[in-house]
């Protein structure tokens, strides 16, 4: 949470058209950021020095994003990386800033994201249990946990939807020929250390209403980033 | 927690096996049970199972899975090795973290 003192307030200058503010305000919020504002602009020009205005006769969608929010410097540092990469073409700003008075949070924080670790040896899969209808701010659950473990850098998640099941909200549920199940039961299945694993906790307590969670020891026998080995890519099967 | 893989054409009792399965899960008031169908797979008969446009998705194998305590999941063994003719049944201790609206029970399963 921020304190009165130092920080740093970062904007963001984006393009309406290119909604690259929406994946930016996802990625701020699951950081665990204290609290960022989307601006949106009456007119402007940008780099390519032409003027973007919205008349009557032809609406703009290039019209200027701002994105701002204020942190701790430590924080921001975490965040500018990424934030860089996201913002494309756009310009990021960073000012020294003073905080006389920080904003009460009406609600817990979530937990912080920590910097990726290498994983190899012992780790542990987490399982989700959750309904397909299951909403969050919304938005499907499982479909929003994803983005969260994401902005948390979690090693990877799989979705899985059931043919059939019982359980976390004792509801019975079939897939039926001809029907479309809106009710099946999603599963969720992410690797990573117990570190991790258990740092994510505190944020799916947040969104999981009602579920269930299994966490389970497996060995991690190979897990390569993107820059592909030349090894072949095989993951231990969960136990 | 339990894991019971079979291929999705097995019937017990006229049943699908799936629902068999989880009809005996549910009479035995087990927490938790779920069922997935894999894409592709082979098992003890070497067989390669698969959805095909003549077979639709039941040839595909599917894989169940049943959470509750260790003594639970003992009781339950009898009544699992009847129903599941032919399949393979594997066991692994879990750590549970359940999240409901009222109350929150952890444990071992």
């Amino acid at each position: 949470m921020l304190k009165t003192g130092k920080a740093l307030k970062v904007s963001i200058y984006l393009s309406e058209g290119d909604s690259r503010h929406a994946a930016i305000l996802d990625y701020l919020f699951f950081r665990g950021i204290s609290g960022a504002t989307v601006f949106k602009g009456v007119a402007g020009f940008g780099a390519d020095h032409r003027l973007h205005s919205a008349s009557y006769v032809e609406i703009s969608d290039k019209l200027p994003i701002k994105i701002e929010f204020i942190e701790s410097e430590q924080k921001v540092q975490e965040v500018l990386g990424k934030l860089e990469e996201m913002a494309g073409g756009g310009m990021i700003e960073v000012q020294e800033t003073k905080i006389v008075k920080p904003a009460l949070p009406s609600r817990h924080h979530a937990s912080e994201a920590q910097p990726p670790v290498k994983m190899e040896g012992k780790a542990k899969l987490m399982r989700i249990y959750i309904g397909e209808d299951d909403r969050w701010n919304d938005k499907p659950l499982y479909k929003m946990l994803v983005e969260a473990m994401r902005a948390n850098d979690l090693a990877g998640a799989t979705v899985y939807r059931s043919i059939l099941g019982y359980g976390a909200h004792r509801r019975f549920h079939r897939d039926k020929p001809f029907h479309l199940s809106h009710d099946a039961s999603m599963m969720l299945s992410v690797v990573d250390t117990e570190e991790k694993i258990r740092g994510f906790l505190p944020v799916l307590e947040q969104m999981v209403q009602e579920g269930l969670i299994v966490l389970s020891d497996v060995d991690v026998v190979k897990y390569s980033h993107r820059p592909i080995h030349t090894n072949e890519s095989v993951e231990e099967p969960a136990r | 927690m339990l894991r019971i893989h079979f291929n999705g054409e097995d019937k017990s009792q006229g049943m699908p096996l799936q629902e068999a399965i989880l009809e005996a899960a549910r009479s035995q008031e087990m927490m938790f049970a779920i069922a997935y169908r894999g894409v592709e797979g082979f098992g003890s008969s070497a067989r390669i199972h698969r959805q095909t446009a003549l077979s639709g998705a039941k040839a595909a194998p599917v894989m169940m899975t049943i959470i509750d305590r260790p003594e639970k999941i003992n009781q339950f063994m009898p009544l699992l090795d009847q129903t599941v003719e032919e399949g393979l049944i594997a066991i692994s201790s879990v750590e549970v973290i359940r999240l409901t609206k009222d109350d929150s029970a952890a444990g071992k399963a």
